[in-house]
């Protein structure tokens, strides 16, 4: 409790938003505290998605929300014991690396019901019971940007950029790559990573050099699974009058006029299922534990419409909408790992 | 032919920002400081390029302006373990930590993202083929036509100015210099700031490049172009010749990367394409640790290097 409201002190970034709208008929009113990771915030992906989420379960059910930003990677901990001292019903946090710290908080505070993003089970694989992992099916949704890539492309040779070679992001490209099969069974597809090291995914120079590789080999669609490597890849896409695809953001204005599309991870459509389960007083564990959003609920996507989506052939996108609906109906299985 | 100019270009993308920190590094590291401080020079270039070029619009205003600042944080650097006595390892990581957590605090003000700056507002080149655009683009920058006049610079001021011959003593014999009048502080210090703005150029060849600043970007040339230092015995010769080398492998690794079928076969016997990339990967670092154990020929340090 002390050191709850220590840590408390120790976090300048907390911010409540105003007052919230009205409760939906059969929900109840739920406070929702949601933790960033350090540094989080506007970076145009993943964590500004989670706070859409926040700020669309606010709007919509009416809910109380609070968010903090920790100064420093050691107060991961103390940001989520803050909200659960304080009775939230939902603490969520945003990033695997708060897997452990999620862990650790959920056991210390049994009757608080803890979610994260991209959650990491412990070794022994044991979650724990006020814990749900948030993962996404990311190659459902590379699948569909593969597809999209094998019609683009005209010189029938496709090319996929991935950041640190580590089997989440295999399964970007395994995705991907079926997906380009489907639509293009002629096509070649040629698959680079930037390195074996976690700076494999903030080297743009290193994404450049791997993508002038590729456009120089004739490829002339590139998917990229590379963090703020990517963006060298679209320095290239636009060096040499080629096409780039996005990765879990709409990425088109980091490059207007390369950038195709982009395949989306929407973690504000996580966030905001998990709060609606709280509204309606429910809790949805998954599998043991871990819930994976995929097609079928929208939780990965491409960019298909609106000006952000201009390049993109109409016949294009009807003939990967049909394939989307093959995934959702389980008539085609997508190969992950 | 085509694929020839793609691979030059590719070699010289690579091994500019690198040779040009190994230049830095051999100017201070030739003084008696060894410079860990690379990798934070290079970044806070890179940084202080986008800045400029935003403000002006201009390549050779950027590239400047990251050379000031280069030398203004070798000059800290220098305070800390000239003046101050700081251990240089202690001071070099410090330096490498506030370049890190500096350039992401300036981003959040000046651009209010966690990520990267605007794009800068330069024209982009083009060209015909991939290799003909990629080389326009190259020539470009300023660092491609500073770094050659640089490295000749280098060499003639080491071996025969008077500057360059008493930041050697002071690399060699410190005392020996101090008696004969030479201010071993003063000679150390102007040393420490020539190669930090020296290497800072090669932060800002990373954002003309790249058309913007990305937080983090150096990734880890300052560590390679240490390695260069070394191989090239701390000679300006010597670190440019092995930077161009390191350019040489990393343009290699990148072709490999797409392509399974370019690995040699021989390799292909004993290892996965992977495994074969990763030791592409690792061969700079394991070359100077064959240098400094003294398996390369001689490697002889700077006798004050500390």
């Amino acid at each position: 409790m002390v050191l709850a409201a220590l840590a408390s002190l120790a976090l300048p970034a907390r911010r409540t938003e105003g007052a919230p709208a009205a409760v939906p008929n059969g929900h109840r009113r739920v406070r929702v505290g949601l933790v960033f990771d350090v540094g989080g915030r506007g970076d145009k992906s993943f964590n500004d998605g989670a706070y859409e989420g926040l700020m669309r379960a606010r709007r919509e059910l009416g809910a109380e929300v609070e968010y903090v930003e920790p100064a420093d990677s050691d107060d991961r901990a103390a940001a989520l014991r803050m909200f659960a001292s304080r009775g939230f019903d939902r603490v969520m946090a945003i990033g695997y690396v708060f897997s452990r710290d999620v862990d650790e908080v959920a056991r210390d505070n049994p009757d608080t019901e803890f979610a994260c993003i991209d959650y990491a089970p412990p070794e022994d694989g044991r979650v724990p019971r006020n814990v749900v992992g948030l993962r996404f099916r990311e190659e459902e949704g590379s699948f569909l940007v593969g597809a999209l890539a094998g019609l683009h492309s005209r010189s029938h040779a496709v090319g996929f950029v991935g950041g640190m070679d580590i089997p989440l992001i295999r399964r970007f490209e395994h995705g991907y790559t079926a997906g380009v099969r489907a639509t293009c069974p002629a096509c070649r597809v040629v698959a680079s990573y930037a390195g074996s090291t976690p700076s494999a995914f903030k080297d743009p120079e290193k994404g450049a050099a791997l993508a002038t590789a590729q456009y120089a080999s004739g490829v002339d669609v590139i998917f990229h699974a590379s963090g703020s490597t990517g963006h060298g890849v679209f320095v290239a896409a636009q060096r040499f009058h080629r096409a780039a695809i996005g990765v879990d953001a709409d990425q088109h204005d980091e490059m207007p006029g390369v950038v195709i599309t982009s395949m989306l991870k929407r973690v504000d459509v996580a966030i905001f299922n998990v709060a609606r389960d709280a509204s309606l007083g429910r809790i949805d564990r998954g599998d043991h534990g871990i819930r994976s959003f995929g097609l079928v609920d929208g939780g990965v996507d491409y960019v298909r419409t609106g000006p952000h989506a201009a390049s993109l052939d109409p016949a294009h996108i009807a003939r990967v909408e049909a394939l989307r609906g093959e995934v959702v109906a389980g008539r085609v299985r997508v190969p992950g790992a | 032919m085509s694929g020839l100019l793609v691979f030059l270009s590719q070699v010289v993308s690579a091994a500019l920002p690198v040779a040009l920190a190994a230049l830095g590094g051999v100017w201070s590291e030739r003084a008696g400081v060894a410079t860990i401080a690379l990798e934070g020079y290079v970044l806070a270039g890179a940084f202080g390029a986008a800045v400029a070029a935003l403000a002006t619009g201009s390549a050779w205003v950027a590239a400047m302006a990251a050379m000031a600042l280069g030398a203004l944080l070798g000059w800290l650097f220098a305070t800390a373990t000239v003046r101050l006595r700081a251990n240089a390892i202690v001071a070099g990581v410090a330096v490498n930590l506030l370049a890190a957590a500096g350039t992401r605090v300036a981003l959040k003000v000046l651009y209010d993202s966690a990520s990267n700056s605007p794009p800068l507002p330069l024209g982009a080149s083009s060209g015909a083929s991939v290799g003909i655009a990629a080389l326009r683009e190259l020539a470009a920058s300023p660092a491609l036509w500073m770094a050659p006049l640089l490295g000749l610079a280098s060499h003639v001021a080491l071996a025969r100015s008077v500057f360059g011959l008493r930041v050697t003593a002071c690399g060699e014999n410190p005392s020996a210099a101090r008696s004969l009048g030479v201010s071993v502080e003063r000679v150390r210090t102007q040393a420490l700031v020539l190669g930090a703005a020296i290497a800072a150029l090669g932060g800002a060849q990373l954002t003309l490049h790249q058309r913007e600043f990305v937080a983090y970007m150096s990734g880890g040339r300052g560590f390679l172009a240490l390695a260069a230092v070394i191989l090239g015995r701390w000679t300006p010769r010597g670190a440019i010749v092995w930077a161009v080398a390191i350019g040489a492998l990393s343009a290699l690794e990148t072709t490999l990367a797409g392509d399974d079928t370019m690995v040699p076969r021989a390799a292909l016997a004993l290892l996965s394409p992977a495994a074969f990339r990763a030791l592409v990967q690792a061969l700079p670092f394991g070359l100077t640790l064959l240098a400094v154990m003294g398996r390369l020929g001689r490697a002889r340090p700077p006798a004050a290097l500390s």
